[in-house]
């Protein structure tokens, strides 16, 4: 990142979208973006960004477009 | 004097850091992952070669085996033997955490899966680990400006690099903990 630059705060509707596709799991959702669990919770959490390539894949999981996956909060 | 009871108060510091560790996997959840788990067993490792090689070389340093002609020898070969058994310590640790989770979860092959965070955070650890390890380094050179002893020297620079390797699993942990 440039030095100075403002860190974007992201957030997620993961959660809610879990939710809605029939209250699948933090595992389900793992097992169909090949990553952890705990790197599930961590974005989940707005804990960890995930790559691109990688939230792209959650989106996928949901059969959202990216936007309604992640947005900026600020 | 100073520098043998320093020596002797951090190989206790030591010990007790590794009865904290120790009960630390006794205590792990059974959903961390195998990655998490693992850093567990290198630190415990990790302090044990330090506490051991901080007794050994204050043993030896205060029954004067460093000193005389050959004592530069002994302080090289005494080194090298804990470069070694370093290595042998961390590659059994890792056999004996694969066995243990194993048995711990029921026979099951424990998921090594790892996945980009894992990866972030590796990197970082060891960028920490390297900064620290570094600072040992350039510790051990400053002991030898102000006139100390070479193997003190040298077993600083040790000690820094091993050193490194624990705080960097340290950072690790906590860069798990905070997700």
């Amino acid at each position: 990142m440039v030095k100075g630059a403002k860190k974007l705060k992201i957030g997620n509707n993961i959660r809610r979208l879990r939710f809605d596709a029939d209250e699948m799991t933090q595992a389900e959702l793992a097992a169909a973006t090949g990553v952890t669990r705990q790197t599930i919770a961590a974005i989940e959490k707005a804990r960890y960004a995930p790559t691109l390539e990688l939230a792209f894949l959650i989106a996928d999981a949901f059969a959202k477009p990216l936007d309604e996956v992640f947005f900026r909060e600020d | 004097m100073i520098a043998d009871l320093t020596l002797r108060f951090l190989y206790i510091i030591l010990m007790l850091k590794l009865l904290n560790i120790a009960s630390a996997i006794l205590s792990m959840e059974a959903h961390m992952p195998f990655g998490l788990k693992s850093i567990w067993f290198q630190l415990a490792t990790e302090v044990a070669v330090i506490a051991w090689f901080l007794l050994r070389f204050s043993n030896a340093h205060a029954t004067g085996a460093f000193d005389g002609p050959d004592g530069l020898i002994v302080l090289g070969k005494t080194v090298l033997w804990f470069i070694a058994a370093t290595i042998v310590a961390m590659i059994a640790a890792h056999i004996v955490g694969v066995i243990v989770l194993a048995i711990a979860e029921g026979g099951k092959e424990p998921d090594t899966t790892t996945d980009e965070r894992d990866r972030a955070i590796e990197a970082r650890g060891e960028k920490v680990s390297n900064a620290v390890g570094g600072a040992g380094f350039l510790g051990g050179i400053l002991l030898m400006t102000f006139g100390y002893a070479i193997p003190v020297v040298i077993a600083t620079m040790f000690v820094g690099c091993l050193f490194g390797a624990i705080v960097g699993n340290i950072f690790k942990l906590r860069s798990y903990a905070e997700g």
